[in-house]
């Protein structure tokens, strides 16, 4: 049964990995939560605006519902479930800065532009003016042999947004945060199993509009 | 006569004042390029409240407080002697102006020499790992100094340079903290990434969309953000704003970037002592 599913898988990911080559892919919000609900795309992960390193200090409040928001509060917080403690992340600078940080400020982090499963998707440079943005990878999404073509991320966005979301994005994707991220962290998980390139086929596609 | 020019310059006057208030009100001096200096200098003129300079003061005595116990471990272990080994600048200053701030940014080992001048201990850097600027604001004065007590009877301790920690003034302090801040917390440039993102995809994909106030609503964008259609064009709040104004015929737009209330921002200093750091964000912001 499972060798099945898996045979019909692999025909369908085939199938729109043909396509995929066709068109090119969108990337695109999967999830936005509303102002009035604003954890909503995050919603089983227990997230409500703080994390265990503090870094929920430097989040925006949403004026609708009061909530705080900021994606390095969520990138820690997601991290402060998945992998040991951290030393050192408490004193990260902005998002911009993560990819430098994680190699300078703690120990065993890798940084590279391959992403897995529970890494830290990363945007920006330590040098530039915009406070960059992080997100936590959720699914790697792979083609038919195995080649990564795109991510599934979730989100918090404090700016002028106040909300999480939940976004896919492409290989290819240009646009500011949902464009490739610049890099993806790897800390160091629990156990000696974990870290693993892991992916999951890609199951659903939109073409371009 | 002497009357009516005086009425006249106060009534020219009142006017302009009414005129500036309005500006300052509504939109500040507004910046067309994110990197302008004037979004994140912070003024050396502020006033600190008296709850701002307990935040500085209580930053202070934490730093202080790590410099003392290694000061104290290197003695107990027997140094009698201490030299600074800086460390190279770290690329997240090479685009900030800290040279404003700060008379040193780089980082520093502590090594103790015994009076054989053997290497006793080397520190972890000062100040410890964080995004406080004004850390550096608390330090080791000399680049090599000693922790002998002066003996009269020793002549080389007669003229040796006594290790000490210097300290800036709380206003310094707290100015650098703030700029600190602003690297850390969301800012004009980052209000504005949003509403230009969602711009670039509505002019990007031709779509139709309607101009109301300050608002830009675009169906289209549904594909990307799902309910969320509308552009916001203007923002503004202590952290800074920014405005863009769209030209409908050519689809293109340009942006204004406010800087931040710095004065309103000072008010709400106060030391976190989780994260080390002074934080400048109100209830509501």
């Amino acid at each position: 049964m499972k060798v099945k599913t898996l045979v019909l898988a692999v025909l369908l990911a085939s199938t729109l990995a043909t396509q995929a080559s066709a068109t090119s892919f969108v990337a695109r919000e999967t999830c936005t939560a509303p102002e009035s609900d604003s954890y909503k795309c995050v919603a089983g992960t227990g997230y409500k605006g703080t994390d265990p390193y503090g870094l929920h200090a430097y989040s925006k409040t949403n004026p609708v519902d009061g909530t705080k928001h900021g994606c390095t509060s969520y990138a820690a917080y997601m991290l402060s479930k998945n992998n040991p403690w951290i030393r050192g992340l408490s004193s990260f600078d902005a998002a911009r800065s993560w990819a430098h940080d994680a190699l300078t400020k703690t120990t065993g982090a890798v940084v590279d532009q391959d992403p897995s499963g529970g890494d830290i998707a990363q945007w920006g440079k330590p040098t530039d003016a915009d406070p960059g943005h992080v997100a936590y990878v959720e699914q790697v999404l792979l083609n038919e042999s195995g080649a990564t073509i795109g991510i599934i991320v979730s989100d918090d966005n404090g700016g002028t947004r106040h909300v999480t979301t939940r976004k896919t994005i492409m290989k290819t994707s240009t646009t500011a945060t949902l464009s490739w991220p610049d890099n993806f962290i790897t800390f160091p998980l629990y156990g000696a199993g974990g870290g693993g390139k892991d992916g999951w086929l890609m199951m659903s596609i939109r073409p371009n509009p | 006569m002497t009357k009516l020019l005086s009425a006249l310059i106060v009534s020219a006057l009142s006017v302009l004042l009414i005129n500036l208030g309005q500006s300052a009100a509504t939109t500040g001096v507004g910046y067309a390029s994110p990197n302008d200096p004037a979004l994140k200098y912070v003024p050396n003129t502020l006033s600190w409240s008296a709850s701002a300079q307990k935040a500085a003061s209580d930053g202070q005595s934490y730093f202080e407080s790590m410099l003392l116990r290694e000061i104290r471990l290197q003695k107990s272990k027997g140094s009698v002697k201490l030299r600074k080994i800086y460390s190279t600048v770290s690329p997240e200053y090479a685009g900030t102006d800290w040279r404003s701030y700060l008379p040193e940014v780089r980082d520093y080992r502590i090594r103790g020499f015994d009076s054989e001048n053997r290497l006793v201990r080397t520190s972890d850097p000062f100040p410890a790992p964080t995004s406080l600027m004004a850390a550096k604001l608390v330090y080791l004065q000399q680049d090599e100094c000693s922790l002998r007590e002066f003996n009269l009877f020793n002549i080389a301790t007669w003229w040796q340079k006594v290790c000490s920690i210097k300290i800036h003034p709380k206003e310094q302090f707290l100015r650098a903290s703030l700029r600190s801040w602003l690297r850390m917390t969301d800012d004009p440039i980052s209000f504005a990434r949003f509403p230009q993102q969602q711009l670039d995809i509505c002019f990007e994909m031709k779509s139709k969309f309607t101009l109301t106030g300050k608002t830009l609503t675009c169906p289209e964008l549904s594909k990307y953000f799902n309910s969320v259609t509308s552009v916001k064009l203007h923002f503004l709040d202590p952290q800074g704003g920014y405005e863009i104004v769209v030209d409908k015929k050519t689809k293109t737009y340009k942006t204004k970037y406010f800087a931040p209330d710095f004065q309103k921002l000072s008010t709400y200093a106060s030391w976190n002592d989780q994260l080390a750091t002074i934080t400048f964000s109100s209830a509501t912001n």
